[in-house]
């Protein structure tokens, strides 16, 4: 009978621990390296994400920014508009003040013309009556006609007269409309400048600001987008990175595992 | 050993031991409050940057909203002269057409009333009239016409005045004017949401910092007073160390790749032979007088290393006994000193010293014991290979037109594959608390990793806007930054414990500011 003691586990050759100690000092190193890795993915993953997040800030900027820019040209377009229709507008009242005033000059010399026409009418007509009185046959239709004249000329006076007033009436609020029309116009021209800053465009303005803001707005984007890339490379780095550190410990593992499985089989 | 004596170690053993732990409980309480501080730190700059920015945004926005305030009034004022300009053109208009209408009739019966003159003169031609009568007719007959033809005249310029005057495009300009004053209304409404929403961010701007700053200063405070706590320990365990355990240390500084120091002060009892011996941390309470004793016995030259006896006419003095051991090559051997187990001594393991002493024979006999002594542990050690911190003074910016850069040159060449970690502090942040162990746990996102440039030794590192500080804030246009650089080793296979990095000095020379290219 064999009265030797079986041993319950089987005792490891002293090369075979060694070589099983140095894989799993492998398998930890290469455990620690993909701890490591993972570390600089998560961090620079975490980045990519702030980025992104000023990216959207910074796209959102400068949509708002050119949107102001946008309605800014339009302002500055239409001021100009305004500007120019401003200055038509003065000129087209300046003729026709121009003319009312000619008008009531001309009514004037025409009123003159007519009370002296009229004057020497109505003489015309008193002699007409006085030498009917000294000659009989003068005929009666004469003398009514030059009567009627008389008559109708205190009418075409009184009607001339009217006609006179309102022209005076016209001018006057001519002048008037055409002040008002050049304080307008110089408002524009203030309003336009105001808004661009005047010929030089370089004096602070309303345009220039909105102008200034979406171009750093502009500039901001597009320095954050590069910086997205940049960082979004350098998290592609770190992923192949992980990876291979990933796929080392797996095969170690593998490697630990058959050797583990050998020894304990023998 | 005597029972007193052995009473005695267990006592110092336990002493050193409690101190050591409530020393280490402290300097992880101190790391724990340094890394609150520093984060307390980074969310202050963080927000004050962020209010700065706001600040700036907020200038901006005002000064739009200003300019657009200033746009929007003229325009008002412009519409409302626009509005009574339409109104004064719409009564001229009616007033030349009445005017026109006016004139017309009086020039209507000026004209019939020439016609019925022209009848006076025919009838006065045909009856015989004296050539005075004739005359006279006739005058009145030519200042009537002349008369007429003026009306005529007069009557034509008032329409044309009429037609000029209903001409004006007073209406266009008003059209333009409400336009211009809609556009403008609108531009205001937006100028003013954006600015309510910068001052918005700028009031809650100053909220956060004054909590950031409030939970700041706590941190600061916490620290400080655990900074305390732990110089005190430390102090309390160096005494101890020294009143109780013969001052025995491995000093860090004295640490090298291939060596490190042991020193003590002399057993107050006779003694003729002195070793050191290394044993593994987690094992230092397990080592015991006996397994020195054993190792003696087994003379285990390359585990229990000799230290030279000082002079007996130093008895009297605390002489401080010391012994360099070069651990890759073992004086006559060539060998790897061993620990306690048998082991050869690595880098990256922690171990501690023990100083072992055999007393004389002489001794022995006259106590009749004939044990020796074994300290307690010394403080744990660990053995690593110490990289070179870049040198600040070789560190330049440099910056054109399309970038900026870090240069800095490094000492010959080093065995081992290094990388360098450049780290841009805040120049203005006050009392920044920033040192090694603080600065490897910053995240690759927040430092840049200098390349190795053709020529020799030379490395740069690109700065621009993906750039950002230690605490992972984009760099700030016209801000001052401190650039420190860590070395660390990027070895692939060798154990990162095996080193210790190395953090280049903070040099307020070296700041730069940072601009936006």
């Amino acid at each position: 009978m064999n009265t030797q003691p079986v041993p319950i586990q089987p005792l490891l050759a002293p090369k075979e621990k060694a070589k099983l100690d140095e894989l799993s000092i492998q398998v930890i190193d290469a455990q620690y390296k993909v701890e490591q890795c993972q570390a600089i993915v998560t961090s620079l993953t975490e980045k990519r994400n702030n980025y992104q997040g000023f990216l959207t800030v910074a796209q959102n900027n400068r949509a708002q920014a050119h949107d102001n820019k946008a309605l800014a040209d339009q302002l500055v377009q239409s001021a100009l508009d305004l500007k120019d229709a401003s200055k038509t507008a003065l000129s087209e009242i300046g003729l026709a003040d121009e003319k009312t005033n000619a008008l009531s000059a001309s009514i004037k010399i025409l009123i003159d013309k007519l009370i002296y026409a009229v004057t020497v009418l109505n003489r015309l007509s008193n002699d007409i009556v006085r030498k009917k009185a000294l000659n009989p046959l003068i005929s009666d239709q004469l003398v009514a006609m030059a009567g009627k004249a008389s008559t109708d000329a205190s009418n075409v006076v009184t009607l001339t007269l009217v006609a006179l007033q309102s022209t005076f009436i016209a001018a006057t609020f001519n002048m008037e409309t055409e002040a008002t029309l050049a304080l307008e116009y110089t408002q524009a021209v203030n309003l336009h400048e105001t808004l661009t800053g005047g010929a030089s465009a370089s004096t602070p303005s309303l345009r220039l600001s909105l102008e200034e803001a979406y171009h750093s707005a502009d500039t901001c984007y597009l320095q954050t987008d590069r910086s997205c890339n940049i960082i979004s490379q350098e998290l592609d780095t770190a992923q192949a990175n992980l990876n291979k550190a990933q796929v080392k410990l797996a095969s170690l593992q593998a490697g630990l595992s058959a050797a583990n499985a050998t020894v304990t089989a023998t | 050993m005597s029972i007193y004596s052995e009473s005695l170690h267990a006592t110092v053993v336990n002493s050193l031991q409690n101190q050591y732990l409530d020393q280490q409980d402290l300097s992880s309480q101190m790391n724990a409050a340094g890394f609150t501080f520093y984060y307390a730190q980074g969310a202050t700059i963080t927000t004050e940057e962020k209010l700065e920015k706001a600040r700036a945004d907020a200038v901006i926005k005002e000064t739009v909203n200003k300019q657009t305030v200033i746009n929007s009034n003229i325009a008002n004022n412009l519409l409302s002269l626009t509005t009574q300009a339409s109104q004064y053109a719409n009564q001229s208009i009616s007033n030349t057409a009445v005017c026109a209408s006016n004139v017309q009739v009086a020039a209507n019966a000026i004209t019939r009333l020439a016609t019925d003159i022209g009848t006076i003169r025919s009838i006065i031609a045909a009856a015989d009239f004296s050539t005075d009568m004739q005359k006279q007719t006739k005058k009145v007959y030519d200042l009537m016409n002349d008369t007429a033809y003026s009306a005529e005249k007069a009557s034509q310029m008032a329409i044309e005045a009429s037609t000029l005057t209903a001409e004006g495009s007073s209406f266009t300009v008003l059209d333009k004017a409400k336009n211009i004053n809609e556009q403008l209304n609108n531009l205001l409404k937006t100028t003013s949401a954006e600015l309510d929403t910068a001052l918005q961010s700028v009031a809650a701007g100053n909220a956060t910092l004054s909590k950031a700053s409030n939970t700041e200063n706590l941190a600061g405070g916490a620290l400080a007073a655990i900074s305390v706590a732990y110089n005190a320990s430390w102090s309390a365990y160096n005494s101890f160390n020294k009143t109780l355990n013969l001052d025995l240390r491995v000093p860090d500084t004295d640490i090298t790749d291939s060596s490190f120091v042991v020193q003590f002060t002399k057993f107050n009892y006779p003694v003729s032979e002195y070793y050191v011996v290394i044993v593994k941390d987690i094992k230092k309470s397990t080592f015991s007088l006996a397994n020195a004793e054993n190792l003696l016995l087994q003379k285990e030259t390359l585990i229990l290393v000799s230290v030279p006896v000082p002079h007996v006419s130093h008895a009297n003095h605390s002489t401080l006994l010391s012994r360099q051991i070069n651990f890759f090559d073992m004086p006559g051997t060539n060998k790897i000193m061993k620990d306690s187990d048998g082991d050869d001594v690595v880098q990256a393991q922690r171990y501690v010293a023990f100083a072992f002493a055999v007393l004389t024979d002489a001794y022995k006999k006259e106590i009749n014991n004939f044990d020796n002594f074994l300290s307690a542990p010394s403080e744990p050690f660990i053995l690593t290979i110490k990289l070179n911190a870049v040198d600040s003074s070789r560190v330049a910016f440099k910056s054109d037109n399309n970038l900026q850069k870090l240069e800095f040159t490094i000492d010959g060449n080093t065995a081992y594959n290094l990388e360098y970690r450049c780290i841009f502090l805040p120049a203005d942040a006050q009392g920044l608390l920033f040192n090694v162990t603080i600065v490897e746990q910053v995240s690759r996102g927040n430092y840049s990793i200098a390349e190795k440039q053709d020529l020799k030794n030379l490395y740069e590192v690109c700065i621009g806007p993906e750039t950002t500080d230690n605490f992972g804030n984009p760099l700030v246009p016209g801000k001052a930054y401190l650039p420190v650089i860590l070395t660390v080793s990027s070895d692939e296979v060798d154990n990162p414990s095996k080193f210790t990095n190395a953090l280049s000095a903070i040099d307020k020379k070296a700041a730069f500011y940072y601009n936006q290219k």
